[in-house]
């Protein structure tokens, strides 16, 4: 019935939402109704395919919350690690923390997966999310009765900004607060400002790439709330400048470690999504402690999928350097084969696909392999 | 679809899904935990009064799931328990082993698992297979998700019948005119099995009072109407279905679905109220001679 | 959870006066052979299906027997170079890859596979076996997969079957709830995808 290969055989305990004792409990109605609607949605999470209860993973993401707000803080967080190939992270009042591994993909170190756990956990110790409710039923409410009135559309969307700089400010409150995280916990301050100045690169990578203008000054989407934008940028690296004396641990062989036996299933959850220019620009920089067999293969396989002049040539290249890099997954040979075909220089053998069958002979495209390139001799 | 005669009727009402709050004037509706918790306590309570005087077995899916769960988790232990106390207990004498040919095998067997030479080891292998039949019962993990997965079939088969056969959202479809044949199909006898109930009950409500900004702006869109701009504001909305599923067959045997308040579910006389309206036309006791050998038609 | 609030937002938005919906459903009846999206492809379904009169991309039309969410035939007949598989509806955050006549039908694979990860948001998404077949008389795949959406608590499997020709692609894919609802039509849709002609 649930039929998935989950990543992980090893189900951690999750405590049900009301086991751990959060020092804050909701006070008035308001509150309580978010608080209900967040324990519903963490009742889901239970029983959903897209929580990844890896053990260790999930002891190590815990850990870094706790180095940096400590061992008492960290146990009113109930972390839920989702198979999500997007860049978020959330923490509702209930407690309930959620990290995307779209988030950890991009991450380049502890320091900065420390940076963005410490902003949402800010958010949650200031009870951001309550404060916003309110805010926003406010205005909601100040917005209808404008409807009533001529012109009042201009009058709403005015509202609809100041919603924004309400939460704009919050962003700023959250951000210094991972800053004096971070420098609590031993961490580099500076890799605060690293995560959102990637993060503008990679939008102008993807936007490059779709010839359109860079989406990173824009509100809306997932980064609603989180625009990155280059003021934002700027405050991190001040207030990170205002520590000099601050450890300067990055944690970046740990991290590279603890995300080792899952890179490959979210950069491939990532090079599906159509989005060659972030793609590519991500796995550059996993690349950056060199090119090893399986990041040559990936990389072999986002130019054969994009499929654009010259890209199976490219492609050929970087299967070829994985296989001298000592690779020895089927699917090398399988797009090496591919992309000869498709670049027109295949042996008439099509030996490559040959090899991808010899190597993976329960593969499940094996008949349309067979189509294709004729059994193997 | 007929109903069988053979076997009494029980329910097991799965989590009711209710959600109760406020409409604000802007529209946006504003969670209320009291209330929700009020309406799932009353409509609950509502629910069991009725099928308890149609003598009908009532049991919640969440007290079975708990109670299945501790049953389990004490059988473990027990089973533990007697595997230690067996191999505490004094060697038995070989001979006493040799005579049986059958356990031989199974006490070396046994004895090889346990990594133990098989002269010193007392014969614990019923205590062994009994530790391991324990263990290998599905624990509340497996049960959650099954019922979890029921609840999500159950919302698109809902989600199919409000589309589909009241046309409300996408339309009525040509091959489901005639009859109401919805299913969750027959891996629902699984449900039967651990709740022990021949009928499953999948109950929804979803109520937003409105606020008193609401209804001023009700008065105000109505005003609108006088000087030839009307902007009609829906007041509260209030909405319910409950759904009768026969376990065996996964069958919908009877649907109902209500919309517009029927009475306050956050309290017992108003929560009674929107079950006698909805549950009313719910198929009378199967086994009773008095009840007419109806079709279970929705309606 | 997001498809309970469509339910409710269907139930509300019907207690208000609004306007009639444009699209409907049409019968499809069992045993004649009928063209689909207004093109020269053609079915003979074994039973009677429902088709919907609105088509989400111009080359395209969806059927059903019990409502979308419990089972849905998804046709697409003769997307030209370029064109995407579903409508593109959010192509500036997450545009839909786009078809190309170049493509060989593992690539047809995958392309289904992106497209329909992106346009659900889902990394649930696996392809299963991988076949050859035919599509009257040309050269064809077929496929199963299986996926699942976040929020919806209900996975789900699928087969499809497709061909490029005269460099237009030529798709039949079917979905339905893993549990029950898949196996229960399984045979049927088999049965349906061997009497495409194009």
């Amino acid at each position: 019935m649930r039929g998935f290969r989950r990543l992980s055989l090893a189900a951690a305990l999750l405590l049900p939402p009301t086991a751990a004792a959060a020092p804050h409990t909701p006070q008035d109605p308001v509150e309580r109704g978010l608080w209900m609607q967040v324990d519903e949605a963490e009742r889901k999470l239970q029983t959903s395919d897209f929580v990844i209860r890896d053990k260790a993973l999930n002891d190590y993401v815990r850990g870094v919350l706790c180095r940096e707000v400590g061992e008492e803080q960290c146990g009113e967080a109930r972390i839920y690690i989702m198979r999500t190939p997007y860049f978020n992270a959330s923490m509702a009042p209930n407690g309930m923390m959620q990290v995307w591994s779209g988030l950890l993909l991009r991450m380049e170190n502890e320091a900065q997966l420390a940076a963005v756990l410490g902003h949402e956990f800010a958010h949650y110790r200031e009870q951001h999310s309550l404060r916003l409710f309110h805010n926003i039923r406010e205005k909601t409410n100040a917005a209808a009765w404008l409807g009533f009135v001529p012109f009042g559309f201009v009058a709403q969307l005015g509202i609809g900004m100041s919603m924004f700089s309400f939460s704009r400010e919050m962003e700023r409150d959250a951000d210094a607060k991972s800053i004096d995280y971070l420098v609590k916990g031993g961490y580099d301050p500076a890799a605060a400002t690293r995560v959102w100045s990637r993060l503008r690169d990679e939008m102008d990578a993807a936007a490059i790439e779709r010839k359109a203008k860079s989406r990173k000054d824009k509100n809306g989407g997932l980064l609603a709330t989180h625009p990155p934008t280059a003021e934002r940028v700027d405050t991190l690296k001040t207030l990170a400048a205002e520590h000099p004396a601050a450890a300067r641990d990055l944690g970046t062989d740990r991290y590279r470690a603890a995300l080792a036996p899952f890179w490959a299933d979210f950069f491939d959850d990532q090079a599906k999504l159509n989005d060659f220019g972030a793609s590519e620009y991500l796995l550059k920089q996993l690349a950056e402690g060199g090119w090893t067999a399986e990041l040559l293969f990936a990389r072999g396989e986002l130019y054969r999928r994009r499929a654009q002049a010259g890209d199976f040539g490219a492609a050929a290249g970087f299967y070829r350097d994985a296989v001298a890099a000592g690779g020895t997954m089927p699917q090398i040979w399988r797009g090496l084969g591919l992309s000869l075909i498709k670049n027109g220089e295949a042996d008439a053998d099509r030996k490559e696909i040959h090899e991808y069958l010899r190597r993976a002979p329960d593969a499940e495209d094996r008949g349309m392999m067979v189509m294709l390139a004729g059994e193997p001799t | 679809m007929r109903c069988r005669t053979d076997k009494p009727v029980s329910i097991t009402l799965m989590r009711p899904d209710v959600d109760v709050g406020e409409l604000q004037g802007g529209g946006l509706p504003q969670p209320n935990a009291d209330w929700t918790d009020a309406a799932r306590k009353e409509i609950t309570a509502a629910l069991r009064a009725k099928l308890q005087a149609r003598n009908i077995d009532f049991v919640m899916m969440e007290d079975r799931l708990a109670e299945t769960e501790a049953a389990r988790v004490a059988a473990l232990g027990k089973a533990q328990e007697a595997l230690a106390a067996c191999r505490a207990a004094p060697v038995p004498l070989p001979a006493a082993a040799a005579s049986a040919g059958v356990e031989t095998a199974m006490v070396a067997e046994a004895a090889a698992a346990a990594e133990v030479p098989a002269p010193v080891a007392p014969d614990c292998s019923a205590e062994q297979n009994a530790l391991a039949t324990a263990e290998a019962a599905p624990d509340g993990k497996v049960h959650a998700n099954l019922v979890a997965d029921y609840e999500g079939l159950h919302s698109a088969v809902v989600g199919a019948i409000i589309a589909h056969k009241y046309g409300l959202a996408g339309g009525k479809l040509p091959t489901k005119k005639e009859d109401f044949a919805y299913t969750l199909g027959p891996g629902t006898a699984d449900l039967g099995k651990l709740s022990g109930a021949n009928y499953g009950l999948f109950v929804m409500t979803y109520d937003q009072f409105a606020s008193d900004s609401r209804k001023a702006m009700q008065v105000m869109g109505a005003l609108g109407c006088l000087i030839g701009a009307c902007i009609i504001v829906s007041g509260g909305q209030h909405v319910a279905y409950v759904s009768l599923v026969e376990l065996d067959t996964g069958n919908i045997v009877w649907f109902n679905l209500l919309r517009g308040s029927k009475g306050d579910v956050r309290e017992a006389e108003g929560a009674g109220t929107m079950i006698d309206a909805i549950m009313a036309g719910m198929p009378s006791r199967p086994g009773e001679k008095t009840a007419p050998a109806t079709d279970l038609a929705a309606k | 959870m997001i498809r309970k609030r469509i339910v409710i937002a269907a139930l509300i938005a019907a207690a208000l006066p609004v306007a009639p919906a444009l699209a409907g459903w049409k019968l499809v009846p069992a045993g004649q052979p009928v063209a689909v999206a207004k093109s020269g492809m053609t079915v003979t379904p074994g039973e009677d299906w429902n088709r919907w009169t609105a088509r989400p991309i111009k080359t395209s039309e969806v059927w059903t027997l019990d409502g979308t969410s419990l089972n849905e035939l998804y046709f697409v007949a003769g997307l030209a170079e370029g064109k995407t598989l579903f409508r593109d509806i959010a192509k500036k955050d997450r545009p839909l890859p786009k078809f190309s006549k170049a493509m060989l039908l593992p690539d047809v694979v995958e392309f289904f596979e992106s497209s329909t990860r992106t346009a659900l948001q889902t990394s649930l998404f696996e392809i299963d076996k991988v076949e050859p077949d035919k599509m009257s008389g040309h050269d064809a795949v077929r496929f199963a997969f299986t996926y699942a959406v976040e929020g919806d608590q209900l996975p789900r499997k699928g087969i499809a079957k497709a061909a490029v020709v005269n460099g237009q692609l030529y798709l039949v894919s079917f979905v339905a709830p893993s549990i029950h609802y898949f196996d229960r039509d399984a045979a049927k849709v088999n049965k349906l995808l061997d009497t495409v002609k194009i």
